[in-house]
C-alpha cells in the first residue's frame, strides 16, 4: 500500500456501483438457475447441439477475423491509404449498426437473390444462408471491427521506430513484419481476439437474419436461448448458464495473454 | 480538510445527477390523449390496424399497438407490463383453465380462425405437395412452441426445414425476398402479400390457429367487446380470417 | 581514393530546412557538433536511408543510392549503415545475443568478437529491460557493427553513460582496423579531441563551419 496514489472516495464509489450494476445480472441468472435438475437440461440434445454449433462458429470467425483483421490494421496504421478516414468509418460499421440490421444487409449483398450472393449461387452452386457457414460470416462480420481497431490502435501506439532500426540493419520489409513487429504486436492481438470471439460467441441480430435458425446447423446458444425463453424458461437459464461458462472457460485461462499488464 | 470538502461535493454532485436521471426515465409519464394499450400477434397486425382505427373513431380513444410473436408479448405481460388488451394467436392462453400466467382477464372473445397455407415467393415457379420433402428446396416455417410452428409441426409432421423462424412474418420476409421456396404462413398473409403466392392449390384445413382477444385491465373493455361485434367480425373477414375452423 | 560519403543536397523534414554538402573518406570518423535542433539527427537519418532528399544527390561509396526521385531512391535495408539512434531503440522482446546478431549480415564470428569487445558476455541471455543505461548502449553500437557496415551512424552515444562503457566505447572507435567510417553526432568535446580526425558543425539545417580540433 505504500507508494501507491490514494484514490479519491468517490471515484471509488462510483467503481463500486458500476460493478454492483454489471454483477447483477449474473447473479439474478445464478439466483434463477434450476440447480436440482441442471445436469439433465443442460444433456438434453438441443443444448449439445446448440453448444456445439456456437463453439464451432466462434472458433471458425475468430480465426478468420486473426488472418483477415491484421493485414487490415497493419495498412490502417502505417500505410499513406487515400480515403483513410472513409475506410475506418466501414472498419467500425459493423459495431455501430444494429446486428439485425448487419445480417438483412448481409442477406442483400450475400443472399441467394443478393448483390453478390446470386453470382455465389450461379457459378459455384454456394448458397451462405441457412448455412453454418452463413452463421460464421454473420459472426465473422460483427466480430472484425473489435480486432482491427484493438490491433491499429496498438500499432499506432507503438510507432514505427523499432522497424526503421531494423531496416538499417539490413532485414527487408517482411523480415521485419515478421521478427519485429509481429511479435511485440502479439498482446494486442492476443486482446483483439479475445474481444472478437466474445462478440462473436455472442452474436444474435445478424445470425438469425442472415443464417437462420436451425438445430445443428446454425442455432447457436444465444438463438436457443432466445427461443427457449418464450416456451421453456429454464432451459433458457440453462443456455445462458453454458454461455457464461464457455465465456468464461476461454477467456479467464488466457487472461495473461490479452489482459494488460500482469 | 479542503481535499475531504471537495470529495464531498462530487459525491454529493455524482448522487444528485444519478437521481435526477432516474426520475427523469423511470417516473416519467407520458401527457398525450388519453388511450389504451394493445399487444397484438403479428400475424393480427394488419387487421389490427384497421379495427384499432375503427374503435378510435367511434370511442374517441387512441389505441397504441403493440405486436410481436404471440409467445413474447405473453411473456411481456407475465413480466408485468402495463396491458390494457391482448390479442394472441394462441387461444388456448386464455381458454384453458392454466390462466395463471396472465392473471384474471376480464372479457375473453374467440376472435377468428386463421388456417395454414404452403406459399411460395410470387416470383418462383408453381410446386406440388412432394416439394415439401425435396431436401434441396429451402423451406421455412415458424419454431415449434411459436403458435403457426405449432400447428405446422402437428399437420405436416416431420419436415426438412432450413431455418424456424420466431414468427409467420419472419417466414413471410424470407418469401418475399426469394431467400426461400417454400414456407409454412398463414392464409392471411398470402392474401394480404403481392410477393407471396400459394404453391398449390390448397383447401382450408385444420389445424389451424384460433386468435383469442382477452382484456387485461377496464380500460380494455369496451375494446374488447367492439372485437366481438358484427361490425369487427365484418373488418376481419375483409382481411381473409374465417369466423369458425373449416369442417 | 573514392569518397566513402559525398552528399549534396536539400530536404526538409517539419520546420527544419535541411541543406548539406559533406564529403566524408574511408576510415575517417567526423564528428557533427551543434545546437539543439541543428538537423544533426536529421542528417544521419538521411544517411540511413530514413529521410528522402528532396534534391540533390546521396553517393555511399561508389553508388548513387538518392537522388531525389523515387526510382532513384535506395531504402535503408538495401544500404550498409549501421545507425545507433538516441534512444538506442533496441528489441525489447528479443535477448541482447539475438539483438547484436539481428542483421542478416552478422555472422557468429563478429557478434562473438564484438561481445567480448565490449564486454557483454555476461549479458548475453538477458533482455534490454533488464540493462543499464550503460550496457544497453554498448548493446546498441555491438549490433550496429555487427551488420559489417560501410558507414557507422552514431547519434550521442555517450551522453550519461557512465565512465566503464564510455570507456569501452572509445577503446573500439579509436581502433581504426576495428570500426569503419564513422559519423559521430555529439556535444562532449572531449570525446571529440579524442577521436574524431574531422569536426563539422551544423547550425539550423546547415553546415556552418569545420572547427579546428
Amino acid at each position: 500500500m505504500t507508494g501507491q496514489l490514494r484514490a479519491p472516495r468517490s471515484v471509488l464509489v462510483v467503481a463500486t456501483l458500476t460493478v454492483a450494476f454489471l454483477a447483477l445480472p449474473v447473479l439474478a441468472l445464478l439466483q434463477r438457475a434450476p440447480w436440482s435438475g441442471l445436469v439433465d437440461l443442460l444433456r438434453r440434445r438441443e443444448v449439445v447441439d446448440a453448444l456445439g454449433v456456437s463453439l464451432l462458429v466462434s472458433m471458425v470467425a475468430a480465426g478468420i477475423v486473426l488472418v483477415l483483421g491484421t493485414p487490415l490494421a497493419w495498412v490502417l496504421a502505417r500505410v499513406d491509404v487515400p480515403f483513410r478516414r472513409l475506410v475506418r468509418a466501414l472498419v467500425i460499421l459493423p459495431m455501430v449498426l444494429p446486428p439485425v440490421v448487419g445480417g438483412t444487409a448481409l442477406l442483400f449483398a450475400l443472399g441467394r437473390r443478393g448483390l453478390v450472393g446470386q453470382w455465389l449461387e450461379r457459378w459455384f452452386d454456394l448458397t451462405l444462408p441457412f448455412t453454418t457457414a452463413g452463421a460464421v460470416v454473420a459472426a465473422t462480420f460483427v466480430a472484425l471491427p473489435f480486432f482491427v481497431i484493438t490491433v491499429e490502435g496498438a500499432l499506432r501506439t507503438s510507432g514505427d521506430d523499432l522497424e526503421q532500426v531494423a531496416s538499417t540493419l539490413g532485414a527487408d520489409p517482411l523480415t521485419v513484419l515478421r521478427r519485429i513487429t509481429l511479435p511485440r504486436l502479439l498482446p494486442a492481438m492476443g486482446a483483439g481476439l479475445a474481444l472478437a470471439w466474445a462478440r462473436a460467441l455472442g452474436e444474435f441480430g445478424a445470425t438469425i437474419t442472415f443464417a437462420g435458425n436451425l438445430p445443428g446447423r446454425t442455432r447457436t446458444l444465444p438463438l436457443a436461448t432466445f427461443q427457449a425463453l418464450e416456451s421453456d424458461p429454464e432451459a433458457a437459464v440453462a443456455l445462458s448458464l453454458v454461455l457464461l461458462v464457455v465465456s468464461l472457460a476461454v477467456l479467464l485461462p488466457t487472461r495473461h495473454r490479452w489482459l494488460p499488464t500482469q | 480538510m479542503k481535499d475531504g470538502n471537495s470529495e464531498a461535493m462530487t459525491m454529493v454532485f455524482i448522487a444528485f445527477t444519478l437521481t435526477l436521471v432516474l426520475w427523469l426515465t423511470v417516473f416519467s409519464h407520458d401527457d398525450g390523449p388519453p388511450g389504451i394499450r394493445v399487444l397484438v400477434a403479428s400475424s393480427l397486425a394488419d387487421v389490427a390496424d384497421d379495427l384499432a382505427d375503427e374503435w378510435s373513431s367511434t370511442s374517441g380513444l387512441r389505441v397504441e399497438l403493440v405486436t410481436g410473436g404471440s409467445n413474447h408479448l405473453a411473456a411481456q405481460v407475465r413480466d408485468g407490463a402495463p396491458v390494457d388488451a391482448f390479442l394472441t394467436a394462441d387461444a388456448d392462453l386464455f381458454l384453458t383453465a392454466d390462466t395463471d400466467l396472465l392473471g384474471e382477464p376480464a372479457i375473453v372473445h374467440e376472435l377468428a380462425v386463421n388456417h395454414l397455407m404452403v406459399a411460395r415467393p410470387a416470383v418462383g415457379p408453381d410446386r406440388e405437395p412432394a416439394d415439401l420433402h425435396d431436401p434441396s428446396l429451402v423451406l421455412v416455417a415458424c419454431a415449434t412452441g411459436v403458435p403457426c410452428g405449432d400447428a405446422a409441426a402437428e399437420r405436416f409432421g416431420d419436415l426438412p426445414v432450413d431455418s424456424y423462424e420466431s414468427s409467420a412474418r419472419a417466414v413471410v420476409t424470407r418469401l418475399t425476398l426469394d431467400e426461400a421456396d417454400l414456407g409454412i404462413v398463414y392464409a392471411t398473409d398470402v392474401a394480404a402479400h403481392e410477393g407471396l403466392a400459394a404453391a398449390w392449390p390448397q383447401e382450408p384445413a385444420c389445424p389451424c390457429v384460433t386468435y383469442a382477444a382477452a382484456s387485461l385491465s377496464p380500460s380494455g373493455d369496451p375494446f374488447v367487446a367492439f372485437l366481438g361485434s358484427d361490425r369487427a367480425r365484418q373488418i376481419l373477414a375483409a382481411h381473409g380470417f374465417d369466423a369458425e375452423p373449416p369442417r | 581514393m573514392s569518397p566513402a560519403l559525398l552528399l549534396d543536397g536539400t530536404t526538409t523534414v517539419g520546420d527544419l530546412d535541411l541543406r548539406v554538402t559533406l564529403e566524408v573518406m574511408p576510415g575517417e570518423l567526423v564528428a557533427v557538433v551543434g545546437p539543439n535542433g541543428a538537423g544533426k539527427t536529421t542528417l544521419l537519418r538521411l544517411l540511413a536511408g530514413l529521410v528522402r532528399l528532396d534534391a540533390g544527390h546521396l553517393d555511399l561509396g561508389d553508388r548513387t543510392v538518392d537522388d531525389g526521385t523515387d526510382r532513384g531512391f535506395v531504402p535503408a535495408h538495401l544500404r550498409r549503415m549501421g545507425w545507433v539512434p538516441q534512444d538506442r531503440l533496441l528489441f525489447d522482446h528479443l535477448t541482447v545475443a539475438a539483438n547484436v546478431g539481428f542483421s542478416p549480415r552478422a555472422t557468429t564470428d563478429r557478434v562473438a568478437s564484438l561481445l567480448t569487445a565490449l564486454h557483454l558476455e555476461d549479458l548475453a541471455d538477458r533482455r534490454p529491460p533488464e540493462c543499464s543505461g550503460g550496457q544497453a548502449q554498448r548493446v546498441a553500437v555491438a549490433r550496429a557493427l555487427a551488420a559489417d557496415p560501410d558507414l557507422l551512424l552514431l547519434d550521442e552515444p555517450s551522453t550519461a553513460l557512465d565512465l566503464a562503457s564510455r570507456h569501452r566505447i572509445h577503446a573500439l572507435l579509436a581502433d581504426r582496423d576495428r570500426r569503419p567510417t564513422t559519423l559521430l553526432v555529439t556535444h562532449d568535446s572531449s570525446e571529440v579531441a579524442d577521436l574524431a580526425d574531422r569536426v563539422v558543425e551544423m547550425t539550423a539545417g546547415r553546415i556552418t563551419g569545420t572547427p579546428p580540433l
